[in-house]
């Protein structure tokens, strides 16, 4: 039983870094009716700049053992301000000029990115991970037989905040509005009087916010960061969101909670070597059967 | 658009032309193609072209698969094939280095210098062989590795066919012998005899019963941990489990769940350091008391580093060792006094290789009229396969199939602890 | 809003082909100049056949080949393209006698995937069905001639049948796989193809890796036999690049039939919009599984001449970066296009291997050998350039060259 309840939340953990994930790719496929296929990479830079900023504090300061929850903090931001930069780069860039390109076109450019923003990191780290400096004590819960790290806590509770606030912004800010006002149509969104380019810009941002400060949190989670960490887990959080009604935030969430348990579960039984053949399985499956999602709507049923 | 009988009549033409073309070239070149293996860089051959900034690898040495010729005034290259790059370039640099150590120790032979031609193998098989084509074009004359058993496997063909001497200090896995291939030797232990020494230490020394083992899904990992599996159960042990962890991935959580309820008294690892210390690491912190073993895919300070404390108490096997270790030791001085870091794993066996290499040539190579270096490539092999040395890591002598032989050196078993790894058989 | 105008400009500035077509056109304008363009082109082929024979000695073999890859793409962009394949042909018929073994090997690479880029063509540049998963048919075809013909101490069952006959099996096999796998996805567009292929993809390694009975797992499958050709043994890259060579051609020349005849029409009619195709009564079903089909048989042969080749076969070098490699190659090259697909293969293979030393040393900017570490890099760069400078590639098909005009000609008019 307890076997059970600890790969519970061995699932959530992931889970929620999927879910976190699969929210970029919902927001920006939502406006741009594209898969950005180097969101993954994103997450994999936040995580080195968490890196390079903690071992920055613990190599010219003490901070990192008097005042780790500042340092931590810093990290975070730092992480979602490169992710940000990167991503409205990225957008500009790889993107912007293609908007009224054949569609095979952006979907290539994205492949492009990725492979460039893996393979810069690959070279610059030289293929080696970097191992995070003792930041976060690797202490846990332990209740029975069930033990929790305190930063798998971290990561589980950072994850439902971001779910939340999205979900707030989305629904409740003059931002959040002119998202889904694009995401339903653009041109009589521009119409009415919404800046297109200014909203998508920052629909790519709070993405990459997300999948950045995401990044930062898991790499302190694993203790560390290496250049092909983000392009699986980028795939899976695509999975979440088809799974979940892409275009739908609630239903990344959803989407992302329920592979991270179903993967965790499924290496009891095939064991932990057919984890991406389960999640891609299930993507299939959702395709064929229910190609909306759990939360999508019926008509929107193809690319 | 009426494309049709045009292009077809297009692509007939240039069918043509292709069969005219390829039969020409055919003829011209049947007698040509297999001796002249060298690539002319510019009039007078050796040196390099500066044209528009590309340079093209130059060889001073012609030569065939008969015998090498080294003409007066160059050098003698020994290639290394070893991986420069990704996480196992922790395990495969100090290869690299320990072979220059030796080379450089050397000096001359017959009044040549020698030098060390290093490819990167990225230990698999594709880059393996790549690494071994330029080896072959630079004109070496023998190569100390590869690094990697599956490299092993498929860069053994390219070399065969050239005939060309190959002795790797880290390739395991018994398939790389099992092909039967004349011209390769190696100076660690095939994983048959490693993986029932593991098994005999675990078993016996350390009375484990049960074991759970977990391999990285490489051709070492999985190999070494099938020969484990089958010691360990002839000598009466029970494998209460086998799992798999993908090499790159970071958390191992589920399967870390499953061993803690399988309650093994010892984990069995099969693989390279980066998965390993994770794994450790999220072994110790998930509450799991169980012993932990490897072997030389993780003998490494970077293990016990990247595992953040939690490596402490882990057996690690490490292979062949010398009974007496002045040998050792005198290398593993050496090795600190010209780079500054302790020998690593494998430093000793790539340092053997090389020297059994350099032995050989300096046993077979003649110098002709002219001055020049001439070595008789099945010689050397010949002169490899009788070879008796005693040294850094043991006495070494090779059977029919090219592996070391058994008897001559101990299996040497580390522990971790205070951080190091320390020597306890 | 589109590509900024100092970068088309650039881009316009380093395409060869436009100065030879515009120094063609200008001296045409005599009726001197008129001669010499119509008749000079016959001079082409001794002219290189020359340069082919004293090139190397001057530039090395890596420098004359790529200069002849630059002056092919010159010749294959003006109207003397049947004198550009003319290079192509001498040049990958003649150049590799000179070459050592490193340098074979990689025209053994670039000829092979320049044959997946044929059978890939056929489903991205015909059917326009991304398929990102396209090494699980090249996997297929390996791993079956790996299996049958190696011994049992390699990991095979030693059947003991011939190359020849396999060759053919390996092919069905690939093709059955692909329309096993083309069914679930018969309804999927775009994006969600490409990640499910992706996904395909992955799955055939994973079960490769794993289904250790069958495939002797990560250990691989070693040994295998080498094919023969009457008496002689086909031992090396050298003797197997003209293998695929020639498969290369059959490929090319059979795809580019089927697409000028009905299936092709039916392929096109899918591309551009299937909802309309398939409400004109275009069974869109049959098509596109005879794309997957055809695409994934040439990748099964392409398979089994690389176990052969390779003589040990393992999962990991079936992984995803195959599958992109081909795609990336088949894209900048030039889509639906066989000559683009060649021309892919040899500045995506070939150019990285020709740069493998090369360094570059200006000021503060010190990168050691560039093809060979920073390959990927250029690559990632290489495919985002051409997407947003020129996405019909470098070598579109006429037809997609009148598509892509027809589009910025349409867009400027939007602008102003």
């Amino acid at each position: 039983m307890q076997e059970w309840i600890q790969l519970l939340i061995d699932g959530v953990t992931i889970g929620g870094v999927y879910a976190v994930i699969a929210l970029g790719y919902t927001l920006v496929y939502g406006v741009l009716r594209m898969i950005n296929f180097a969101h993954g990479e994103l997450f994999m830079m936040g995580a080195f700049t968490g890196f390079y900023t903690l071992t920055a504090f613990e190599n010219n300061t003490s901070l990192n053992d008097s005042a780790p929850v500042l340092t931590i903090a810093v990290a975070i931001m730092m992480g979602m301000v490169v992710a940000v930069v990167l991503a409205l780069v990225m957008e500009r860039v790889a993107y912007r000029p293609l908007r009224r390109a054949p569609r095979l076109a952006p979907l290539i450019s994205a492949i492009g990115v990725s492979i460039l923003l893996r393979n810069i990191m690959l070279r610059v780290t030289n293929a080696q991970g970097k191992v995070y400096p003792k930041v976060f004590p690797r202490t846990a819960l332990q209740i029975g037989e069930v033990r929790v790290l305190y930063v798998q806590i971290f990561l589980l509770v950072l994850s439902l905040l971001f779910l939340v606030l999205l979900y707030l912004f989305i629904q409740r800010t003059k931002a959040g509005v002119a998202i889904r006002a694009v995401a339903e149509d653009r041109d009589t969104a521009s119409l009415m009087g919404i800046n297109v380019d200014r909203t998508i810009m920052t629909t790519f941002a709070v993405g990459a916010a997300l999948a950045g400060a995401a990044g930062v949190v898991y790499g302190m989670f694993v203790t560390t960061a290496t250049s092909g960490m983000g392009f699986i887990p980028g795939i899976k959080a695509f999975t979440a969101a088809v799974l979940g009604g892409i275009g739908s935030v609630p239903g990344a969430m959803a989407g992302g909670y329920l592979l991270g348990i179903t993967e965790a579960l499924s290496t009891k039984f095939f064991g932990a070597q057919y984890k991406d053949v389960v999640a891609f399985v299930l993507l299939v499956a959702v395709l064929i059967f229910r190609p909306w999602g759990i939360f999508g709507k019926r008509e929107d049923k193809r690319a | 658009m009426k494309m049709g009988s045009r292009a077809r009549s297009r692509m007939l033409l240039v069918g043509g032309m292709l069969a005219t073309l390829t039969l020409v070239f055919a003829a011209c070149s049947s007698g040509t193609s297999s001796t002249d293996k060298t690539s002319t860089a510019a009039a007078g051959g050796g040196g390099k072209t500066p044209a528009a900034g590309v340079t093209s690898a130059a060889t001073s040495a012609t030569g065939s698969a008969g015998a090498i010729t080294i003409k007066k005034g160059d050098k003698i290259k020994i290639g290394i094939s070893t991986t420069l790059t990704t996480d196992n370039a922790q395990l495969g640099i100090p290869i690299q280095d320990a072979a220059l150590l030796a080379i450089k120790t050397k000096g001359t032979i017959k009044g040549f210098a020698i030098e060390g031609d290093s490819q990167d193998d990225q230990c698999a098989g594709p880059a393996s062989v790549t690494a071994a084509n330029k080896l072959i074009a630079d004109g070496v004359v023998a190569v100390v590795g590869p690094m990697c058993s599956g490299g092993a496997v498929a860069a053994l063909d390219p070399y065969s066919k050239a005939n060309m001497l190959v002795v790797s200090a880290s390739a395991t896995n018994p398939s790389v012998t099992a092909q039967g291939k004349k011209d390769f030797f190696r100076t660690a232990w095939n994983d048959a005899t490693q993986g029932a020494e593991m098994a005999k230490y675990a078993y016996t020394t350390l009375s484990k019963k049960n074991v759970v083992l977990v391999n990285d899904q490489s051709t070492y990992g999985k190999g070494l941990m099938d020969v484990f599996k089958a010691s360990f159960t002839g000598l009466g042990g029970k494998v209460a489990g086998e799992e798999a962890v993908t090499v790159g991935e970071k958390d191992f959580s589920p399967i870390v769940t499953k061993i803690k309820s399988a309650n093994p008294d010892m984990v069995v690892f099969g693989g390279f350091i980066a998965e390993g210390a994770v794994l450790v690491r999220q072994l110790k912190e998930a509450g799991v008391t169980a012993a932990f073993m490897g072997a030389d895919g993780i003998a490494d300070q970077k293990f016990i580093d990247q595992a953040g404390g939690a490596a402490e108490g882990a057996y690690v096997s490490r292979g062949p060792k010398p009974t007496d270790t002045k040998l050792y030791d005198a290398f593993a001085a050496a090795y600190k006094a010209a780079y500054g870091k302790d020998a690593g794993q494998f430093t000793e066996q790539s340092s053997d290789a090389t020297n059994i290499i350099l032995m050989a040539i300096d046993k077979v190579a003649t110098v002709d009229g002219s001055g020049n270096l001439i070595i008789d490539r099945q010689k050397l092999i010949d002169a490899v396969k009788t070879t008796s040395y005693a040294g850094a890591s043991g006495q070494i002598d090779f059977d029919a199939k090219g592996d070391r032989k058994v008897v001559g050196a101990v299996n040497e078993i580390d522990q971790v602890k205070n951080g190091k790894l320390t020597r306890i058989q | 809003m589109s590509t900024p105008g100092w970068l088309s400009a650039l881009s316009s500035a380093l395409d060869p082909g436009r100065y030879w077509a515009r120094a063609a056109r200008q001296l045409e304008t005599s009726p001197a100049g008129a001669m010499v363009v119509r008749y000079g082109q016959y001079a082409v082929l001794p002219l290189l056949a020359i340069a082919g024979g004293l090139g190397p000695s001057y530039f090395g073999i890596r420098g004359t080949f790529a200069i002849l890859v630059v002056v092919m793409y010159a010749l294959l962009r003006s109207r003397s393209g049947i004198f550009g394949l003319a290079v192509l042909a001498a040049m990958l018929v003649y150049l590799p006698h000179r070459m050592d073994t490193f340098e074979r090997g990689i025209m053994f690479d670039i000829a092979l995937y320049a044959l997946l880029g044929i059978g890939l063509n056929v489903v991205v540049g015909y059917a326009g069905l991304l398929d990102l998963g396209y090494v699980a048919f090249f996997a297929s075809g390996a791993y079956l001639y790996a299996l049958v013909s190696a011994p049992r101490y390699g990991g095979g069952f030693d059947v003991g049948t011939s190359f020849w006959i396999i060759l053919p099996l390996a092919m069905l096999l690939a093709g059955l796989m692909g329309i096993v796998l083309g069914v679930p996805v018969l309804r999927l567009r775009g994006d969600y193809l490409a990640i499910v292929t992706l996904g395909f993809g992955e799955i055939i390694r994973i079960m490769i890796n794993n289904q250790d009975g069958v495939t002797n797992g990560p250990i691989g499958v070693f040994s295998i036999p080498k094919p023969h050709f009457g008496s002689t043994e086909l031992s090396g890259p050298f003797e197997l690049y003209f293998v695929v060579l020639v498969g290369c051609f059959v490929a090319a020349f059979a795809t580019e039939r089927i697409r000028d005849s009905r299936v092709g029409r039916a392929w096109e009619a899918i591309r551009e919009d299937e909802d309309v195709a398939s409400s004109m009564g275009v069974n869109t079903t049959a098509y596109k599984l005879m794309a997957f089909a055809i695409g994934a048989a040439i990748g099964g042969a392409g398979g089994a001449v690389y176990s052969a080749k390779q003589s040990a076969v393992f999962p990991t070098d079936f992984n995803l970066d195959v599958s992109i490699n081909v795609l990336a190659l088949v894209i900048i090259g030039g889509m639906g296009n066989v000559r683009g697909v060649i021309l892919g293969a040899m500045l995506l293979i070939g150019l990285p291997e020709v740069l493998r030393d090369f360094s570059i040393n200006v000021a503060f900017i010190h990168l050691d050998n560039l093809g060979a570490d920073y390959r990927l890099v250029i690559f990632g760069a290489a495919l985002v350039a051409v997407m947003v400078l020129r996405p019909e590639g470098l070598l579109p098909s006429r037809r997609r060259q009148a598509e892509f005009e027809q589009a910025e000609l349409l867009e400027t008019e939007l602008a102003t």
